[in-house]
């Protein structure tokens, strides 16, 4: 389903932008502008070094074939001994000049000849060309290990989890929105945004060492550059046309993949192996699995032969590209229109060009996608945060109230909350009792401001909740929810990050611990928790006490307790429950809760139906008006009774 | 490290022998065509500077050029035929031992470990080791024929070349190998950071840490962790470029020897212009190789843990079928004589000489609280574990003489964490027994017993999000489909694990009244929390340190004022008074 609606998205945003392709352009441009500043921001004096690293590389072969002509020339020199090209060496101005006057110093040294110095000359200049490559291939690699993949990296991680944390917590009810935050983490993790800086940069580079190799070659023969490249362009056509099919088949297959994978994941997980053994249905799974995986296999193969093929006839083509090139330099050779040296120094160079081309053709085709990750990243980051109120508020209020209070899910069809109206006094404990999806859990979440309303409002002694700074809200709230988490840190963590100030206070959690039925859990304080990082593991119950733990940590005065018992066993569930009432008698508290007999012990119970109140008023009244709540309590003591009655 | 090479080929070449040996024949002979273009180039180059016959010479250097791309075609559609018989034979025969394996293997980390590996679909990975060990061997003939070609040339320079090589080899593979053993080391941070990250993304989590103020907190874990990663990142990559370095001077070094030996040969005229270029031209892939063979190397080598996974998965002894016993005894229902049982590698005994027996037609609730050994009776009873002593018989057999079609034949089970099959509601039900799918009746039947009717309506839609019209159940939903595959195909024997753990207890007792009419006339165990599905079963069994505490109806256990009395009085305290004032 979320694929289908992202696919949607897509549509949209491409029907939207299909008009104005310049406008794209521009922001595709201006996505490239935020991700360099962005580079140079987080990775400083790194984001430098690595684009450095490859302008130089770009110009490196030329650089190489320059050098190995001359080197090969001096030695065809020497071996037909003929002054052709000595003469030619010579004449060609400033630098030569200042070649043959170091190579005179060390014809002097080594005692032979001007040409063998010039030889040992060249010798000398190769060496130090690797030798700065290879410093330069150093430093760049750091740069872009370091500075660009890790630094940045790191820093869109956070920026990342930071914005999660800002926004309101409704958007994660969005599927849109939950979609977007997918994209954007998929984005981070697999690095495309480093990999987009790099990639631009690797095509400037590949696109340098194409012009500098061209001209090189150019200045020998004008006939071979364009012999070069053309013979390279069926890759161009190869990578447009199989990329395009791939795209197209990976998109029809994925129905077919992921019915694959599922029922693979069915015949390989745990849990589902155990069942099919015992029923006996594991065939009838392995035939549902082969049928889509057949299908998937057979259209890769047929997809992976003929790319093969493509692959062969291009590179069939590029080899006679190279060749003619080859053919017809080794024919003007002859002529005497280039010399030896040369021959020689092109014969690699061809090689070198036609893979620099081909690279460039292959990476460019990319960037786009990484753009659009990029694009992705960065629209989340644009999402609008939530709004802090600035009402001031010292103390925690005398009462709570809720008026017409309406509140809807993103897309939900009905109100979660209708039109509700309540007034929570400072001390007193509520139990919400109801179907599941009555709303209980979204009411207080709406009294702990967690969400907006969508109608009606929350009054915190007749201020509106939105509007009060959320910090003066937040510290006199505390909650154990039903689906409470488990802090993957240390047990210490656990319990205190309710209260992160007194997290230190060792008596005080071993205290809270007590409270909640730990008294007697073997692990430090500081051990970490959890198998994923090399802890125990606890078993559910154990959980659910270091979250009640957690909850009465925080020393608030409003208690939000959605089902905080539901993984205990029933003998611990009244201990706890009952513990509860004791250490809570002075607070606040709302409680939803199945377990309607702790009604009796609350000061007024609230039942909910299909997001309305139903009826309010202490245990008492409410079993005596025979009522909703009537009918829920004696269906749950109906067992007891009966069993009561019997013995009786 | 050799050993799982050669287990690697087996695997390969066991679903395909004849493209797999050919690519790897493919692989060498292009290797080996490298050098010798070098050889082909010289007499080409003497031809072209003396001017004399260049025309042949040409011709076989681009042919040779031509035969490379040539076999460099085949060997791409050899590969296309080796993946293809790996992704459809080698799963296939992955899933065949998953079906055979004895469940502790799924329960035990190490093994568990191994099969998560191998579940996730090793084909592709399998057969790029494969390529790339066959891309090694191709890099070392090249390696070897240029060693031959600058032989020729001079003795010093083999001799260099292959000092180079090995050198620069090591230092790569040193480099890479730390890198590598880094990322490893830091995985634990990673998988923090990533965890870490994740709770600041979490829909719940960010409720709870809202409340708490503590989302500052936790964003300085993060920064704190991640500080460390960058830190020992920038260690680590400072000594694998020293390494790299090292290397790279070797280069250097082995191009400076090989050019001065060639000036001093050509100036002491003992060399052709041809041999010159040709070698010299040929310099910088003769020093490439060392970088890719090292870089394969270290793929290689790091990779190669897989094959050992899957190796080990091999090696898993699968499970004993049924043996039929001489006779048969009178011991009727369903018995645990004398049974105790201790988990593999753990010395404490979850079951503890536990006896006792449930009856033909009887339904007998487990109860007892967590950890006392309800949930291995069961796991025991499924015959997915094996008692460490004494024997469980069914029907009077013991349960080991079962095939284990036989024994899902006879007994019916819904775990607690049951599958949520994205199938049709009839297939998930049906899957109980798949001869009767087209039996509307036995359909309707299961589902009644279930209390879930309603999905009479919708037998054919499929569930789960599969399907693009499929649809989403409830969690109480997908448990009510669970039990109706239990009480599928009339089954003499059904097992109840927490059957209302994810329904509404407004709808419990509705299923509570459905199971007492089901059952009527099977024999059944129903494991529960809540004391109320106690009441409608006939005994009721109360373990305790994996023993049989306490055995009776629910009077007699009531009257016996012991643990049940306790538990059932602690439950329903929350009702009594308000019984009485009602």
């Amino acid at each position: 389903m979320s694929g289908k609606m992202r696919e949607g998205e897509r549509e949209k945003g491409r029907k939207r932008t299909k008009g104005k392709a310049t406008e794209e352009g521009r922001e595709k441009r201006f996505i490239l502008g935020r991700i360099f500043s962005m580079t140079l921001k987080s990775s400083g004096i790194y984001g430098v070094l690595a684009p450095l690293y490859y302008l130089a590389e770009g110009l490196f072969p030329a650089a190489e074939t320059v050098l190995y002509a001359e080197f090969f020339d001096r030695a065809a020199a020497w071996v037909l001994g003929s002054g052709e090209a000595a003469a030619r060496l010579s004449g060609s101005g400033e630098a030569a000049a200042r070649l043959s006057e170091s190579g005179g110093k060390i014809s002097g040294l080594l005692g032979g000849g001007e040409a063998a110095a010039r030889l040992w000359l060249c010798v000398g200049l190769l060496a130090g060309l690797y030798l700065v490559r290879s410093v330069l291939a150093i430093t760049g690699s750091i740069a872009i290990n370091i500075g660009v993949y890790e630094k940045l990296s790191a820093f869109l991680k956070e920026k990342l989890a930071e914005k999660c944390s800002r926004l309101p917590l409704l958007a994660f009810e969005d599927a849109k929105v939950h979609n977007q935050c997918l994209r954007a983490e998929e984005c981070v993790k697999q690095e495309q945004i480093s990999g987009a800086y790099m990639l631009s940069i690797v095509l400037f580079s590949c696109l340098l060492g194409v012009t500098a190799s061209g001209t090189v070659l150019a200045s020998y023969s004008l006939l071979i550059v364009p012999l070069a490249g053309i013979s390279v362009l069926p890759h161009f056509v190869r990578v447009r046309v199989l990329g395009k099919a791939f795209y197209q088949m990976q998109k029809e297959q994925t129905v077919s993949r992921r019915k694959a994978d599922y029922f693979w994941q069915t015949l390989t997980m745990p849990g589902s192996v155990r069942e099919l053994r015992m029923t006996g249905a594991s065939g009838y799974m392995e035939e549902k699995w082969a049928a889509e995986n057949g299908r998937v296999q057979k259209e890769l193969d047929h997809y992976r032969r003929r790319e093969a093929r493509y692959a062969s006839w291009c590179a069939a083509l590029q080899t006679a590209g190279t060749g003619i090139s080859i053919g017809l330099t080794v024919y003007l050779a002859v002529q005497g229109q280039i010399s030896i040296g040369e021959l020689g120094a092109c014969i690699s160079a061809y090689s070198r060009l036609q893979d620099k081309v081909r690279e460039f053709l292959a990476e460019s085709g990319k960037l786009q996608e990484k753009l659009r990750f990029a694009e992705d990243y960065f629209s989340f980051m644009a999402l609008a945060e939530e709004k802090d109120g600035e009402t001031r508020l010292g103390h925690f209020p005398e009462e709570i109230r809720l008026e017409n209070l309406s509140f809807r899910y993103p897309g939900g069809a009905y109100p979660a909350v209708d039109e509700v109206n309540l007034t929570i006094r400072k001390g007193e404990s509520l139990v919400i009792v109801g179907e599941n999806g009555s709303g209980k859990t979204t009411l207080t979440r709406l009294i702990a401001g967690l969400y907006p309303p969508e109608k009606g409002q929350v009054l915190w002694e007749g201020k509106r909740l939105q509007e009060i700074r959320r910090e003066d809200a937040a510290r006199w709230i505390s909650m154990i929810d039903q689906r409470f988490i488990r802090y993957l840190l240390t047990l210490r963590e656990n319990v205190g990050i309710s209260f992160v100030e007194k997290m230190g206070d060792d008596r005080r959690i071993r205290q809270s611990l007590k409270e909640a039925g730990l008294e007697s859990l073997k692990e430090e304080l500081d051990d970490v928790v959890g198998k994923l990082f090399g802890g125990r593991d606890f078993s559910g119950g154990q959980w659910q006490r270091i979250a009640i733990a957690r909850g009465l940590f925080r020393p608030g005065e409003l208690f939000l307790l959605d089902e905080p018992t539901s993984a205990l066993d029933p003998v611990l569930e009244a201990e706890i429950l009952q513990k509860f009432l004791q250490v809570l008698k002075e607070k606040t508290c709302i409680i939803v809760s199945h377990r309607v007999g702790l009604c009796r012990y609350a000061d007024r119970v609230v039942v909910m139906k299909k997001g309305k109140i139903k009826e309010v008023g202490s245990h008492e009244e409410l079993y005596a008006r025979k009522g909703e709540y009537w009918k829920i309590y004696n269906s749950q003591s109906q067992w007891y009774q009966q069993a009561d009655v019997t013995e009786l | 490290m050799f050993r799982s090479i050669l287990w690697l080929f087996k695997i390969i070449l066991s679903h395909e022998k004849k493209y797999a040996c050919l690519e790897m024949v493919l692989m060498l002979v292009a290797g080996v065509l490298a050098p010798a273009s070098v050889l082909l180039l010289s007499q080409l180059i003497d031809a072209a500077a003396k001017g004399g016959l260049w025309v042949y010479p040409l011709i076989l250097y681009i042919g040779t050029l031509f035969v490379r791309e040539g076999i460099l075609a085949l060997r791409r559609f050899c590969g296309a035929r080796v993946l293809y018989a790996l992704g459809t034979k080698l799963p296939e025969e992955i899933i065949h031992r998953f079906d055979r394996l004895p469940h502790r293997f799924f329960e035990e980390s190490g093994s568990r470990d191994v099969l998560e590996q191998v579940a996730g679909k090793p084909s592709a990975q399998l057969y790029e080791l494969y390529q790339n060990i066959g891309l090694i061997l191709s890099d070392a003939a090249s390696a070897a024929g240029y060693l031959f070609v600058v032989g020729q040339v001079h003795w010093l320079l083999s001799a260099g070349y292959l000092f180079f090589l090995l050198f620069n080899m090591g230092m790569s593979f040193r480099a890479m190998r730390g890198m590598a053993d880094l990322y490893d080391a830091q995985t634990g941070s990673e998988r923090r950071m990533d965890y870490l990250g994740g709770l600041l993304s979490d829909r719940d989590a960010l409720a709870e840490l809202k409340t708490f103020q503590a989302v500052p907190y936790l964003v300085g874990l993060w920064r704190e962790t991640a500080d460390k990663v960058i830190r020992q990142r920038l260690e680590g990559t400072g000594r694998a470029q020293a390494a790299y370095g090292a290397a790279y001077g070797a280069g250097i070094l082995w191009m400076g020897l090989l050019a001065a030996v060639m000036v001093e040969l050509l100036t002491a005229g003992r060399l052709g212009i041809g041999t010159f270029i040709s070698v010299l031209n040929g310099a910088a892939s003769l020093t490439g190789l060392a970088g890719t063979l090292s870089g394969y190397g270290s793929t290689v080598s790091r990779r190669l843990s897989l094959v050992n996974q899957y190796r080990l998965f091999a090696e898993f002894k699968e499970a004993a079928g049924g043996f039929e016993l001489p006779g048969s005894c009178s011991l009727s229902g369903i018995v645990f004589a004398d049974v105790s049982f201790a988990y593999p590698g753990s010395s404490r005994k979850v079951l503890d000489h536990l006896c006792f027996q449930v009856r033909p037609g009887e339904t007998l609730a487990l109860v007892g609280e967590n950890g006392a050994g309800k949930s291995t009776v069961l796991k025991l009873l499924c015959r997915l574990y094996e008692p460490t002593e004494g024997k469980i018989f069914l029907d009077g057999r013991d349960i080991r003489s079962f095939s284990r079609g036989e024994l899902g034949r006879r007994m019916g089970v819904a775990f607690q964490d049951f599958f949520r099959y994205s199938l049709t509601v009839r297939e998930n039900v049906a899957l109980g027994n798949l001869d009767l799918l087209g039996d509307e009746k036995a359909l309707e039947r299961a589902l009644l017993g279930a209390k879930a009717e309603e999905f009479q309506e919708c037998l054919d839609v499929p569930l789960g999000k599969l399907e693009e019209d499929g649809r989403d159940f409830s969690g109480g939903q997908w448990q009510r489909l669970a039990v109706a595959r239990a009480l599928f195909g009339e089954k003499p024997y059904i097992i109840l694990d927490e059957p209302t753990a994810a329904i509404d207890p407004a709808a419990e007792s509705g299923m509570y009244e459905a199971f007492r009419q089901s059952l009527k006339g099977r024999t059944g165990i129903v494991v529960s929390h809540r004391l109320a599905s106690a009441a409608f079963s006939d005994r009721i069994l109360v373990l305790e340190h994996g023993q049989a505490a306490e055995l009776g109806t629910h009077q007699e256990l009531l009257a016996k004022k012991g643990i049940y009395a306790h538990m059932w009085q602690v439950q329903s305290r929350w009702y009594e008074k308000g019984d009485g004032e009602g």
